[in-house]
């Protein structure tokens, strides 16, 4: 089950990346597995988004890493634009599984929630109206 | 026949006083419960790295090298959040005791099986997160509201709440 977990976990991660790929200027996500334990570690110009798999929850956990200071959900949270995205956006688990609603929604956070947020601003794409200024 | 007679009281009297195999097995597993407790110098939130501790005077005694070292990890479990046990020798946490089982439930219950079988065998167990009160907010992505209290980390210190460990300043459960 858990070298299916590892599977499925990069099965996934590799999905919402190349669904949000044009949006994000994220690197492709690089794999680490330990143990029972799955981590994608995505490489960006201002820092790293980190999606963790492991137990005992089995929970996709998401961290970003922006300069020198790392960012939990909990962290990310206590921007108030951030958590009410959060709390206004919950997850539509619609018969899905619950890794792959999760790892879908950290993409939606890094897409929209954290849009606006100067932290975050090396997470986007500029869009080519501001490239070509 | 006076003879015989006496060792038979004596026979019977050794056996009546001698500890069972189940007893000592039970005493040993109990031993940690009466130790002294060391003055702890460390800061309550700091993981405990494995160390020959000797700056501990009472356990100021000669070793040979390595053999703190095995010892101590060995006796050793850490509970926490997956990413406060990142800096902890994998060995002194109960991660690789716990594959994935496919669903919530599953996991839950195999991991307070897991636990509880730690704490009965012996091992001291020690909170990575314990700066991490119950009441403090660990949301996940589909639960933005979750506390700590309501993790498999909150059910973990439950069971050992139930168990009458509670955490010490030293970072330690104790009775």
């Amino acid at each position: 089950m858990s070298q299916e977990t590892q599977r499925e976990f990069t099965r996934l991660v590799g999905k919402s990346y190349q669904q949000h790929q044009s949006k994000l200027a994220l690197a492709e996500p690089s794999f680490r597995y330990d143990g029972f334990i799955s981590s994608a570690t995505l490489s960006g110009s201002g820092g790293s988004v980190e999606i963790l798999c492991g137990p005992p929850e089995y929970h996709a956990e998401i961290f970003v890493t922006s300069g020198s200071e790392r960012w939990s959900l909990a962290d990310l949270m206590g921007i108030e634009a951030v958590r009410s995205w959060m709390l206004k956006n919950r997850a539509n688990i619609d018969g899905r599984a619950l890794l792959e609603v999760e790892i879908d929604h950290a993409f939606r956070l890094l897409v929209e929630g954290l849009k606006g947020v100067a932290d975050f601003e090396w997470l986007y794409r500029s869009s080519p109206s501001q490239r070509s200024q | 026949m006076l003879l015989r007679l006496w060792m038979l009281v004596l026979l019977v009297c050794v056996s009546a006083f001698a500890p069972s195999r189940a007893e000592a097995r039970a005493a040993e597993n109990r031993t940690w419960v009466f130790l002294p407790q060391t003055v702890e110098t460390r800061l309550e939130t700091e993981p405990q790295v494995a160390g020959t501790h000797q700056e501990n005077g009472l356990w100021n005694y000669e070793h040979a090298p390595g053999c703190t070292l095995a010892a101590e990890s060995a006796s050793i479990k850490y509970i926490g959040k997956l990413d406060d046990l990142k800096g902890i020798p994998r060995s002194q946490t109960l991660l690789d005791d716990l594959p994935n089982l496919g669903n919530a439930r599953a996991n839950y219950y195999q991991n307070s099986s897991v636990l509880r079988k730690a704490v009965r065998d012996g091992f001291e167990i020690r909170d990575a997160s314990a700066y991490r009160p119950n009441w403090s907010p660990d949301p996940t992505l589909l639960r933005p509201d979750r506390t700590v209290g309501q993790s498999f980390l909150g059910a973990e210190r439950l069971i050992l709440d139930n168990k009458n460990l509670f955490l010490s300043p030293s970072g330690a459960y104790v009775p």
